[in-house]
């Protein structure tokens, strides 16, 4: 009861927090374009949050590079539980047209687990929200 | 200095678009997730050696089978320019999230001509008639010999068998 | 004893991971190191073994925000290489293509400018009315971000004719809205306040540092490669170039905000004047040759080198972005400045850190970096 109440604020009210991993920032672009007026994610209770404190999603785009890798690892260990990660974008669910790159890990699941990719290059701000909802129904419930 | 703008603002609809309540419309043109054609694939390959993101890969074990991995594409819509056949278009659909990435793709399966030789792949069986249709015009031209081992035979067998016809001529 | 604090590569202010360090005395800035290369992926390397209709697709990645830009410049220093004539109506598109991204470049820097600045209110109508501009890129290439308009040796997409008078009357509705934000940037006590007279590049530091695009002509250098070496269609339309000498923050919001109105004007004599004809030129062979293309992006110069050995697969390329140029001209900017002024100044340049990640030794298991010069790199790989 309790918990199904909890998991409920949990998804009316998702803190995202955004970080970059060596991405080509089209993927960044869109997620700021999703929290702007025409598409305006806040109306679903998403704020863009600056500290991983205090965030419950992470949006990671970019196909990880190596110099950035133990930093998503850290940013990672320091969201509190429950946390989820959306990969946002193909080069961040496989590298995407990266793959083959001597400097990049060929995307964010070989570092941290991730629970929803949201795939598209870059894909549009409606497909970012559809992502969004789907990750957030299938970890605290429909 | 945005006062104004906001009073403006007030008396106009709003801005924001209703999505997901209410679906979008995309531009003619837009390039979403790419569909396989079920009646006009030949299953040649091409749009797998244009890929620049190596989305598409071709197997060939039971059948030739393409398999696009939507997880990988970068929807440039090489694939669709590079098709001569019309087989492979950059549909509207673009809400592609998923759970698992090794779910995001679009397959398309061929039957395949099996060689005589090694039992290996010749290609697909569109594939070889559109290749018979190319070349009936210079049939006449081609020994009886080396048109049927083209139907029959796949590209390294072909090869040892022009080898030994070659060896077994000089040496008998 | 001066106290010295990191920034980033993960912070609010910070949209791509890149590491700052400033020393500080008080509350003023008196050194500042700028470390970037988060964002190294290899690309180069990578186009060695790709053919160059797919590096295209490649270079499209370098950065989201000039994805025109990039693919049409190595396109065009593939198109020198081989010796390619390029149809004139592929220019005018060219053209097209790289003033719509000017303005929704522009558009943007402006809102993240607002937003550093904690004028939210800013941020929101800015990229509310760059929508208007989205729609139009993705009406004509069908896609936000990363159109894939060129080939090599011209467009791959036509603009419908019956699409440009709806075109010209969205850039005409363009031009009050511009004029909103010029007024909001020059005319607000609270924003004037921030910007004038923060974040100084003199012009001797600005000579001395080759910075491009606005912010050397925030700073009275006046460059500018539409006019100085016109590429696409650039020679047969008429524009102004405007440069300011102040050099602070302000300059450089004045000389973008000027800008947009210039692209309006650009786009408007480009779409009125577009040509009849085909958009693709005939490649027979590739020869062997080298080439170069330059382009002025919105934040400055790029230049792309393709070296073609007569094969499918480009020999050599390299890329020169412009944030490579301008990055180093943080450091006179903040040094004088106070901890709050950070986030506007790095801001004020547009820095892309994804177009300018170069050659660096980092090695993680000692946690020790090294950045090679010329002369090591050459006496290491010569």
């Amino acid at each position: 009861m309790l918990e199904g109440l909890k998991n409920l604020c949990r998804k009316k009210s998702p803190w995202l927090m955004h970080f970059n991993t060596g991405s080509c920032n089209g993927c960044d672009i869109e997620i700021i374009d999703a929290l702007t007026p025409r598409y305006d994610a806040e109306r679903f209770g998403a704020v863009l949050k600056g500290s991983p404190r205090h965030a419950d999603v992470m949006l990671v785009t970019g196909p990880v590079t190596k110099q950035v890798k133990p930093r998503l690892k850290r940013v990672h260990a320091q969201m509190p539980e429950p946390k989820a990660v959306i990969a946002v974008g193909n080069c961040a669910a496989t590298g995407g047209v990266f793959k083959g790159c001597y400097s990049i890990e060929n995307g964010v699941d070989n570092v941290i687990p991730v629970a929803a990719y949201v795939h598209g290059c870059p894909p549009k701000p409606e497909a970012i929200l559809f992502g969004a909802v789907t990750a957030l129904n299938a970890l605290f419930g429909d | 200095m945005f006062a104004l703008e906001a009073l403006k603002m007030l008396l106009k609809k709003p801005f924001t678009w209703k999505y997901p309540f209410e679906p979008i419309e995309v531009p003619e043109g837009f390039r979403g997730k790419p569909e396989y054609d079920e009646e006009n694939c030949i299953g040649c390959g091409a749009c797998a050696a244009v890929c620049p993101a190596e989305a598409i890969t071709v197997t060939e074990d039971a059948k030739v089978v393409l398999t696009l991995s939507y997880a990988d594409c970068t929807f440039c819509a090489d694939c669709e320019k590079a098709c001569q056949w019309d087989a492979i278009t950059l549909s509207k659909e673009f809400e592609l999230a998923t759970l698992d990435k090794s779910q995001a793709i679009v397959q398309i399966e061929r039957e395949k001509n099996v060689c005589e030789g090694c039992g290996g792949t010749i290609s697909a069986v569109e594939q070889m008639d559109w290749i018979k249709e190319e070349i009936s015009e210079i049939k006449d031209n081609i020994p009886a010999d080396d048109l049927e081992a083209i139907t029959k035979l796949c590209p390294e067998c072909r090869r040892d068998k022009a080898a030994e016809n070659i060896i077994s001529e000089v040496y008998s | 004893m001066a106290l010295k604090i990191p920034i980033g590569p993960q912070h609010p202010a910070l949209k791509e991971p890149t590491n700052f360090s400033v020393e500080l005395d008080g509350e003023e800035i008196v050194d500042a190191y700028v470390k970037p290369n988060y964002n190294h992926r290899g690309m180069e390397r990578l186009a060695e073994e790709k053919t160059y209709p797919q590096v295209l697709v490649l270079y499209e990645r370098i950065c989201g925000i000039c994805s025109q830009i990039h693919p049409q410049c190595f396109a065009q220093a593939t198109e020198d290489a081989l010796g390619i004539e390029v149809p004139e109506r592929a220019n005018y598109i060219r053209t097209i293509m790289c003033e719509l991204e000017r303005v929704h470049s522009h558009l943007l820097w402006a809102g993240v400018g607002a937003h550093e600045l904690g004028f939210d209110t800013g941020l929101m109508y800015l990229w509310r009315d760059r929508e208007a501009v989205m729609d139009i890129l993705e009406m004509i290439s069908g896609n936000r971000v990363n159109y894939k308009m060129n080939t090599i040796g011209g467009v791959r997409r036509d603009i419908d004719e019956r699409k440009i008078p709806m075109l010209l009357e969205a850039l005409d509705a363009y031009v009050p809205q511009v004029d909103l934000y010029a007024n909001a940037f020059t005319k607000d006590p609270t924003l004037r306040a921030r910007l004038e007279g923060s974040g100084i590049l003199t012009r001797k530091e600005a000579d001395e540092l080759c910075v491009a695009g606005p912010t050397a002509r925030a700073s009275g250098r006046d460059v500018e490669v539409r006019r100085d070496d016109p590429y696409a269609a650039y020679e047969e339309v008429d524009f102004e170039v405007p440069v300011v000498d102040d050099g602070d923050i302000m300059a450089r919001a004045v000389v973008r905000l000027l800008e947009l109105y210039q692209s309006i004007n650009i786009l408007k004599q480009a779409l009125k004047n577009i040509p009849e004809g085909p958009i693709q030129a005939d490649i027979d062979e590739i020869p062997e040759g080298e080439g170069v293309g330059r382009i002025e992006a919105p934040r400055g110069e790029v230049i792309h080198y393709v070296r073609s050995d007569g094969s499918w697969y480009p020999e050599r390329t390299k890329v020169r972005a412009p944030s490579y140029v301008n990055i180093p001209a943080l450091i006179p900017m903040l040094i004088g400045d106070t901890v709050a002024e950070i986030p506007i100044t790095v801001a004020s340049i547009d820095p892309c850190w994804s177009c300018t990640a170069r050659v660096a030794i980092v090695d993680t298991n000692k946690k020790t970096e090294k950045i090679m010069t010329f002369e090591e790199i050459r006496s290491h790989y010569g």
